[in-house]
């Protein structure tokens, strides 16, 4: 059997290998999501597409906070209660979120503005509600399978 | 050279190996991952960030206590590089995959 760098034959550079594996397995047995954090998405978002139905700066102002501020604030929390920082949403089931919250949100305002439904943005609250539950143990657990299939 | 004598020691090749799939780390996850004393981490730690292979992101007051780290672009492709050396030296594919005894010794 050849030896390489310092002495390394393959053997060695299996149980490197291994060494590798079994530390990603342990972080992704850590990095699972606590429940509060899909939850609080969703209800935040949720109530961002209540917003739309308000009229002049009620919109603008409930949008901004339940689509921006809060997702921001609780996307920090997560992230300091894991002690993780990793992108959860890019190459996972995650970014099915932007493209389905964007056609509910142009649903609720056709809804609401169009066809002049004053209840046209709770179909859209609930729908997005429901995306959000509905996809976030799939993300997360896409995101730990990333952490073990990392190249 | 592919093969980087820094990254090859078995705890800072595990320290790479956790903070190449994530943009950063607590150090107190890391050292949970490998169950290893806080100074022996430490040590290692210092050593990467001398290399220039890793980062600590400085916390804000109210995190005072957290300790954050990352790889930085060269340490990252340092460590991508060593990876792939070591697949080399064993023979299997660039996907390892720990978990399939017969890929795993094939």
């Amino acid at each position: 059997m050849g030896t390489h760098h310092g002495g390394l034959d393959p053997t060695d550079a299996h149980l490197a290998l291994d060494d590798v594996a079994n530390a990603r397995n342990r972080l992704a047995d850590h990095v699972g999501l606590p429940r509060w954090y899909g939850v609080g998405l969703g209800l935040s978002l949720a109530t961002a597409f209540l917003a739309l139905g308000a009229s002049g700066a009620v919109a603008v102002a409930g949008v901004a906070l339940f689509a921006v501020l809060v997702p921001l604030a609780l996307f920090r929390m997560v992230r300091r209660s894991t002690g993780v920082h990793q992108d959860r949403y890019l190459g996972t089931p995650g970014f099915l979120l932007v493209p389905g919250l964007a056609l509910l949100g142009v649903l609720a305002v056709a809804l609401r503005w169009t066809v002049g439904l004053h209840w046209g943005t709770v179909p859209s609250a609930v729908a997005a509600l429901v995306l959000v539950l509905l996809l976030e143990p799939r993300i997360d657990a896409e995101a730990q399978r990333g952490l073990r299939r990392a190249p | 050279m592919s093969f980087d004598p820094v990254v090859h020691a078995p705890h800072r090749l595990q320290v790479c190996a956790l903070l190449a799939p994530v943009a950063s780390l607590e150090l107190g996850v890391v050292r949970d991952a490998l169950d290893i004393p806080r100074s022996v981490l430490d040590a290692e730690v210092r050593i990467l960030l001398d290399a220039g292979h890793l980062r600590e992101i400085r916390p804000r007051a109210a995190a005072r206590a957290s300790r954050w780290i990352a790889l930085t672009d060269p340490g990252r492709s340092a460590f991508a590089r060593h990876l792939e050396e070591l697949r080399r030296i064993a023979g299997t594919s660039p996907r390892y995959d720990s978990s399939d005894p017969v890929k795993k010794r094939a």
